[in-house]
């Protein structure tokens, strides 16, 4: 039984979670992050867990769904966890998206936190 | 004397914290009740130069000569292409070696730079490449740049093409 690694089973399951989240009630992701995270949404940077959950409440739609396309996972060498996804959102009745989103996850206190997250829709790439 | 002081207020509250203008950076100062200047050094936080400044040698080195690319790498770095593992420098130098084209280049639109908590850096890239007279296609790519007796090399590189993302 070829088992995933333990570094693609804590990616993949908080990925899992994250977009469950987003998608349903994105209040509660308040929990994935902490004082020390960073975000850079769409090139715009917040510090902290209060600064990154204001800007994730107050994005201006009323529903989402992410679909995830392709997802990646590395173990980092301070025993990290890092996460690439690749997929498409859809925003109220707005056109399907390409998005990309990177997740940097550390272990503390037993918890898988993201302390880095980055996140960028895919207007830039026309090719394909 | 009381009017003097509601002015100033308004004014510290009017310019709260400080603006931009010719260079420098204003703020009003209360006690004395004028504005102070200081040159606007707005310099790149260290995480953003190491990273840029890691993006910009790495494709460009990639678009002339990617065999030199292994000194970006160590035995400990992974690699992960288009969903494929590759690990330690030998494994990454002996994948990006066969990659099949002959020309290769690069354009990033779009860059990210983080500071990690173990004093790493983390890079997210999306751009657009032309490999030989293939149509052009876009990629994103994600580094963690680790501080490695004074040098920076890339101990985490995933790759893939943007082959996925149907929309815009």
């Amino acid at each position: 039984m070829a088992e995933k690694p333990m570094w693609e089973q804590i990616g993949s399951g908080f990925v899992q979670h994250y977009y469950q989240q987003f998608d349903t009630d994105r209040v509660k992701l308040s929990e994935l992050y902490t004082d020390a995270s960073c975000l850079t949404w769409e090139g715009e940077g917040f510090q902290g867990k209060s600064a990154i959950m204001t800007k994730l409440s107050s994005l201006p739609f009323q529903t989402i769904q992410h679909i995830i396309t392709a997802q990646d996972h590395h173990p980092t060498p301070d025993s990290c966890v890092m996460s690439m996804v690749m997929g498409q959102l859809k925003a109220d009745q707005d056109q399907v998206m390409g998005f990309q989103q990177v997740f940097l996850l550390k272990n503390v206190d037993n918890k898988w936190v993201c302390t880095n997250d980055m996140f960028r829709l895919a207007l830039h790439n026309f090719g394909a | 004397m009381q009017g003097t002081n509601l002015f100033k207020s308004h004014l510290k509250e009017t310019f709260n914290g400080s603006f931009h203008r010719f260079g420098y950076t204003w703020s009003f100062q209360t006690c004395t009740g004028s504005f102070i200047r200081r040159k606007t050094m707005a310099e790149k936080p260290i995480w953003e130069q190491i990273g840029s400044g890691f993006v910009q040698h790495y494709y460009q080195q990639f678009d002339t000569d990617r065999v030199k690319l292994a000194d970006l790498y160590t035995d400990a770095s992974c690699l992960t292409w288009e969903g494929e593992g590759f690990q330690g420098k030998n494994a990454i130098m002996t994948k990006l070696s066969s990659l099949p084209f002959q020309t290769i280049q690069h354009s990033i639109t779009a860059q990210d730079h983080h500071p990690t908590p173990d004093s790493c850096v983390m890079s997210m890239v999306m751009g657009q490449l032309k490999a030989d007279q293939d149509q052009v296609m876009g990629f994103q790519q994600v580094f963690l740049l680790k501080n490695v007796d004074n040098k920076w090399v890339c101990t985490n590189d995933m790759f893939r093409l943007a082959l996925h993302n149907f929309g815009a």
